[in-house]
């Protein structure tokens, strides 16, 4: 990995093509492999999935660096192409589902609960399980959101970014991400309401 | 227990959900290190990949050079090798003369003092200048 295309002030956010040295991409792995492992798990929830997109999100970066534009921060693009992967790979998985009905396959696509222990008695303990049951209700909305809320919603509220770097990452206007953001708090308060209803 | 799910309550949840995804992403610091060593040996992997195809690729134009010495075209075996250098291109270059420039040069070698080792071409050239000009005087008569 010794050839280069991004400099090292574009590996920590700035524009300019020049050169990435292999400590310049070591560096920029360093930086973003947790929060592209992170953020991969928002949207999958499946360890095996997200630790190999991580790997396939940086090495499509490094193949493909040479077709970096700089319209964005090097870390906006690394996010770019996360979404992309977890895109790409949610609707083979949702093909090979359908073709495990279709060939009569049982699918278990239940995951583990969040919801591993009951803690012990008393006010707060009913608080935390409350708490974890609406954390768990939130992953099972999150899961069922359209693609493009999914994406909006884990963007904003696990990886904190701004409207405008989700815009950004997702190559959209951000009168869109809100209106996608809209959609799924609206959808996820709902969906909380009636789970508080049903208590 | 409050029946609508205010604002509060709803950024409460949410923090908690942010929460709850930073600890399923949290890993030892092995995962992270075994993650990077994957990506670098991943990356450079397309260059390993493509030695492979040339070591095929000159295998195959070894065998097909094989193939084309072992099967001649024209029933003479194949080269032996044993020419020495400064005569092959002698040789060439003879062979692009015509038949008349070779009698010249043979002429021009025999009249500048004959080696012994073309004794035999002198004696020959001279049997087929006295069998020529036997057969064109029978020819005239």
């Amino acid at each position: 990995m010794a050839d280069s295309v991004l400099s090292l002030a574009a590996v920590q956010g700035n524009l300019t093509t020049s050169v990435l040295t292999a400590e310049d991409f070591d560096e920029l792995v360093r930086r973003n492999q947790k929060r592209i492992f992170r953020l991969l798990m928002a949207l999958l929830r499946d360890d095996d999935a997200a630790d190999t997109l991580t790997q396939e999100c940086f090495l499509r970066a490094y193949t493909k660096r040479a077709s970096f534009r700089g319209d964005s921060s090097v870390d906006t693009w690394v996010y770019r192409i996360a979404v992309n992967l977890a895109r790409d790979y949610q609707r083979s998985k949702r093909e090979s589902f359908w073709k495990r009905m279709l060939s009569a396959t049982p699918e278990n696509e239940e995951e583990t609960p969040l919801l591993d222990t009951v803690a012990d008695g008393g006010a707060d303990a009913e608080k935390r399980l409350l708490a974890r049951e609406e954390v768990e209700q939130v992953w099972h909305t999150v899961k069922r959101l359209s693609e493009n809320q999914r994406e909006v919603f884990v963007l904003r509220y696990s990886e904190e970014m701004s409207l405008e770097e989700i815009a950004q990452t997702l190559e959209m206007q951000i009168g869109t991400v809100k209106s996608h953001l809209n959609r799924a708090l609206t959808t996820i308060r709902k969906r909380l309401e009636e789970h508080r209803h049903g208590r | 227990m409050a029946d609508e799910f205010d604002d509060r309550n709803l950024r409460g949840t949410l923090n908690a959900w942010r929460e709850s995804a930073e600890q399923q992403a949290q890993r030892e610091e092995w995962f992270w290190a075994r993650q990077r060593a994957r990506i670098e040996a991943r990356a450079a992997q397309p260059r390993v990949r493509r030695m492979p195809m040339l070591a095929w690729a000159g295998i195959a134009a070894t065998v097909a050079v094989g193939v084309a010495l072992v099967i001649p075209g024209d029933n003479k075996g194949p080269a032996t090798g044993r020419v020495p250098a400064k005569a092959t291109p002698q040789i060439t270059a003879k062979a692009e003369l015509s038949d008349h420039d070779l009698m010249q040069d043979l002429e021009e070698t025999m009249n500048s003092g004959v080696p012994d080792a073309l004794q035999p071409a002198s004696t020959l050239e001279q049997e087929m200048e006295q069998a020529y000009s036997a057969k064109t005087t029978k020819e005239s008569k």
